[in-house]
């Protein structure tokens, strides 16, 4: 197995049991990037020196028996939206783009307190705001299994880089799919866990200085190739933290240990309004089967009464609340947003467009008033209860990730073409995940096959609020039987 | 034993062994209350008008029932058969909420509030509301429908508020135990005005779901800052109710499912309690001073590590300022434009006041932060979270350094009634009203702190004064069970004197 595509767990333990050293852990990953970052360009900055200096001294803390963590000189990457102290964070945003913190975030801290070592920065959408990702500072990210197509956004970098063996690990964000997209469309495994569940501190945007406005759907992900580093960095991560009074002291649940043929579970291949592509049904059909030849008890459904369109319209809406005063008055931003409320509001079918429509956010952004806030919450708490009383009887609900898989590069908020449909942009690649955001449920997104042109197809485990545990252990054995986790192959260009 | 004056724990114990009845019980509270309460009887010196509504009837047939599960050998949970009360702002199904306010007099919810469905899932009889202000919306207890409930300790002084009649029904022996509720100070002023125990959970432990306001059927704008909490006779009972209501609840997500946390195993004497007598824009009386000293130095005979001093950084003037903004973008975001401005008209008048009869010439901390401008928007509700965080960091700082820190409830002991918003004479010096009540209680609510108030004492003229005893944030238990060492050595609960006629 070559050392780029091993898992941070296996380079840990390898690492710690000396059969292989820091340094040339490191240097496979140099190695790599150097040899194909410039064709995805997943990698936004690089630290080499600093990196190299990191893995000699995790080498030497070694061989005087010391240990720093569960991560200790493993390298890893962190999107260019979380602070790094001493390196350049820019969010792909024009104004930071000389913007050296002098903090980590804290979710950075944390793995860096492991042992973990950050190799560099991986390439977001601007401001996190896109599911593409590309940006003025450092370009556009390809799909690493085709650079002819995205490798979704915002994460888009993060995906690429762990699907292209750049990094053992990496940290996103995910408010609407940004981290759950990219790993369906890069076929690498990745958790959104529950909201308010981990810290956001030192998370861009905010924008340094603005108040911190972002008080809900926001989360951080992280991104692997296996679930057992989801749940180590899960594990190194968690935990109330003094900057950010909001993140309550829930300690990680303890999994219930059902065995794969006790438990039930709930799966769908997508809505008929927000209809999925045929081939992504498919895999999810399969799964399914899969599952049900092993003696799992599956079944398909949906929540009763769910109204697709009044969900989609308070996620646009609580988005817009939340995302309000996050960046600084841009004349810039507001320039660029234009084109694309425009597209939003022309491409695409009809019907689809008024499922869920970015220009229901004007109004809330023009003029976003307290009361609209209270309400839009308030019906939130019904929806989330709502949500939470229909998972009762289910362990956990297999759900699609996106209504399409990875698709050509193209202008932000540009129709997606599904099966002769012209699907409106976000519909197309939010529609199944921001639901999550709005509700709040944790999610690992699992590979599990591919299309007919060899793209990635992901799934959605959605499991109970809370219990990120239990998700991440039925996960694991859903994955043994279904997942289809491959790495590129490194030949491939 | 007497029964009107026996805890609920107790009241407990002696229902579940038989030594008493539920029934007998309920019938002990129902004679205090109408030996004291209603304006009926002539024969009395002075009525309380703690309680607002009494449901003698249903009770009864409840305390009935208790007896006879009992005497099957069937147990409904910790509080079987023990009747208690609750603040009329939490809605109670069945039987009339008002929360003080005329527009709700008939308003009979479906409904359970979360946590008066969570006391009566452990066996516990409600048998009446008790009064509080108009929405909660005052440091006294007075409303159109009820009526001003008046001081067990001394008839002519208020109750405080707005958990007014909470606090003197178990003051007066009226009941047990008492659910209320705080977002200024509205369980631990009266508590200290009553001579009683009053519990302030850490902000978000406890559901506030069924809670008025928010009215029925108006959006959820009370976010932070609300608490739902216990008054009692003992600290043990505090502990009792509170692990009976607090944890996640499926109607109000925002409520964390963080596990109880274990009281603490120190002794008093392993103990780091920090101490104060208050700030020096706000000096308390010369009575409530003499009285947390000697509390102060009962405590040093224990053994534990005192020593006196504010929270480090945190900037209590701020604290007050960006509470009072913070309070006024929650709670005018969804009333009518009616409310608004009768609550900017109350701020003007109190700042008025402040600044023409106080030492407050350039008016209080408390419209620093430029609350009277209307309508609150998005951006300034944004600005005052932030801060908030700020001084919650610091205040958890702070408390990191110390198991507890002691402060006083307030400047003064109960005051005589008076017009709301007039200024409070301490000491022979007027003091701004809002700040006589809640300047030591309002930022405690901003911060999130858990708080136990426990009387300690009574000034010159035998009123009642309380302490503050506050927390690290999400450790209620521990704090919980300091309080209950504490008062085991240092002070002890009294009634109030007319109670033993």
């Amino acid at each position: 197995m070559e050392i780029v595509f091993a898992t941070a767990t296996q380079l840990a333990q390898m690492i710690r049991d000396k059969e292989v050293s820091a340094v040339e852990v490191l240097s496979a990953y140099l190695e790599q990037i150097d040899k194909h970052n410039s064709k995805i360009n997943a990698i936004a900055t690089l630290d080499a020196q600093t990196a190299r200096k990191r893995a000699k001294q995790a080498d030497e803390a070694l061989a005087r028996g010391e240990n720093w963590g569960a991560l200790h000189g493993v390298p890893i990457t962190v999107k260019d939206t979380f602070e790094t102290s001493g390196l350049l964070t820019t969010a792909g945003y024009k104004p930071l783009k000389n913007y050296i913190p002098t903090q980590d975030a804290t979710v950075v801290a944390r793995l860096r307190q492991a042992g973990a070592i950050i190799l560099g920065k991986t390439n977001p959408a601007e401001m996190a705001s896109d599911f593409q990702s590309t940006n003025d500072l450092f370009g556009r990210v390809n799909n690493p299994w085709n650079i002819d197509y995205t490798s979704g956004g915002s994460s888009g970098g993060s995906a690429a880089a762990i699907a292209a063996g750049f990094s053992a690990l990496d940290l996103g964000n995910d408010c609407s799919g940004s981290t759950r997209q990219p790993a369906h469309f890069c076929g690498v495994f990745a958790l959104k866990p529950t909201d308010r569940r981990l810290p956001t501190t030192g998370h861009i945007p905010e924008v340094p200085g603005m108040p911190k406005c972002i008080r809900q759907l926001m989360t951080v992900g992280s991104f692997a190739r296996s679930i057992e580093d989801l749940q180590l960095c899960l594990s190194l991560t968690v935990g109330a933290d003094s900057k950010q009074p909001d993140i309550p002291p829930v300690p990680l649940d303890r999994p219930s240990e059902k065995s794969l043929q006790n438990l039930r579970i709930a799966w769908t291949d997508g809505w008929e309004e927000i209809p999925v592509a045929s081939e992504i049904q498919k895999a999810i059909k399969s799964v399914a089967n899969k599952l049900t030849q092993v003696g799992v008890y599956v079944e398909q459904w949906k929540p009763l009464q769910f109204d697709l369109q009044k969900a989609f319209q308070l996620c646009n809406q609580l988005t817009a609340f939340n995302f309000i005063y996050s960046q600084p008055a841009d004349f810039d931003a507001a320039r660029k947003a234009f084109p694309v409320m425009f597209r939003e509001a022309t491409e695409g079918e009809k019907e689809l467009r008024n499922l869920s429509n970015l220009s229901q956010f004007l109004p809330t952004l023009l003029n976003p008033t307290l009361k609209g806030y209270f309400e839009t919450l308030t019906k939130r708490d019904h929806l989330i209860a709502q949500m939470d009383e229909a998972l009762k009887p289910w362990d956990v609900w297999l759900c699609p990730v996106a209504m399409t898989t990875a698709f050509t590069h193209r202008p932000k908020g540009a129709f997606i073409e599904i099966e002769g449909r012209k699907v409106p942009y976000f519909l197309a690649n939010s529609a199944y995940t921001m639901l999550f955001n709005l509700t709040g449920h944790p999610v690992v997104v699992i590979p599990i096959g591919q299309t007919n042109n060899e793209l990635p197809i992901g799934m959605q485990i959605v499991g109970k609020r809370w219990k990120e545990m239990e998700l991440i252990a039925i996960a694991t054995k859903i994955n043994k039987v279904v997942g289809k986790f491959q790495h590129r192959p490194l030949s491939l260009t | 034993m007497n029964i009107i004056f026996a805890t609920a724990s107790q009241l407990a114990q002696m229902i579940r062994d038989k030594e008493v009845s539920a029934v007998e019980v309920l019938s002990a509270y129902l004679e205090q209350i109408d030996k004291h309460n209603s304006k009926i009887n002539a024969h009395r010196e002075a009525d309380l008008f703690e309680i607002a509504t009494l449901d003698a009837e249903e009770a009864q047939k409840r305390a009935k029932q208790a007896d006879e599960a009992l005497a099957r050998g069937k147990n409904w949970g910790a509080l079987h058969g023990v009747p208690i009360t609750v603040k009329d702002i939490i809605e109670t199904a069945g039987l009339v909420t008002t929360a003080g306010y005329p527009r709700l007099k008939d308003h009979i919810p479906s409904e359970d509030a979360t946590t008066v469905a969570r006391m009566k899932a452990a066996g516990a009889i409600i048998f009446a509301k008790t009064n509080s202000p108009k929405l909660g919306g005052d440091y006294q207890t007075n409303n159109p429908l009820f009526g001003q409930t008046n001081n067990p300790w001394d008839f002519n002084r208020t109750v405080g508020g707005s958990s007014g009649g909470s606090a003197a029904a178990v003051a007066a022996g009226f009941s047990p135990l008492d659910l209320g509720s705080d977002i200024g100070g509205s369980i631990r002023l009266p508590s200290h005005y009553c001579g009683v125990y009053g519990f302030m959970p850490t902000d978000r432990r406890v559901s506030t779901a069924g809670h008025l306001p928010p009215l029925p059927g108006q959006s959820k704008y009370i976010r932070h800052m609300l608490r739902i909490g216990p008054l009692a006779r003992c600290v043990e009972d505090l502990q009792l109710c509170f692990s009976l209501i607090a944890g996640a609840d499926i109607k109000q997500p925002e409520i964390p499912p963080v596990p109880l946390d274990k009281p603490t195993e120190k002794k008093l004497s392993e103990l780091r309690i920090a101490w104060t007598y208050g700030y020096d824009f706000l000096p308390i009386s010369k009575d409530t001073r003499s009285c947390i000293q000697n509390f102060i130095k009962g405590l040093s005979d224990t053994g534990c590590y005192l020593e006196e001093c504010n929270p480090t950084d945190l900037d209590w003037e701020e604290a007050l300022a960006n509470y009072s903004a913070f309070a006024s973008y929650e709670l005018f975001a969804s009333t009518s434009v009616k409310d608004i401005v009768q609550g900017i008209q109350f701020t003007i008048k109190t700042e008025f006041l402040a600044r023409t009869q106080t030492n407050f010439k350039s008016g209080t901390p408390l419209t620093r932060k430029g609350n009277l401008a209307f309508p609150p928007t998005m951006a300034k509700y944004k600005t005052i979270l932030t801060e908030r965080d700020r001084q919650i960091a610091q205040m958890d700082r702070f408390m990191d350094e110390w198991d507890a820190w002691i402060c006083p409830v307030s400047i003064t002991p109960a005051f005589p009634h008076c017009d709301t918003g007039k200024p409070i004479k301490v000491d022979g010096v007027k003091f701004p009203y809002l700040l006589a009540c809640g300047g030591y209680t309002m930022p405690l609510n901003l911060i999130g702190s858990p708080v136990v108030v426990i009387p300690i004492g009574q000034s010159k003229e035998g009123l009642a004064i309380g302490v503050q005893i506050v927390g690290k944030r999400w450790q209620d238990l521990k704090l919980l069970a300091i309080a209950n060492a504490i008062t085991k050595v240092v002070a002890k609960f009294q009634h109030p004197l007319f109670s033993l006629t």
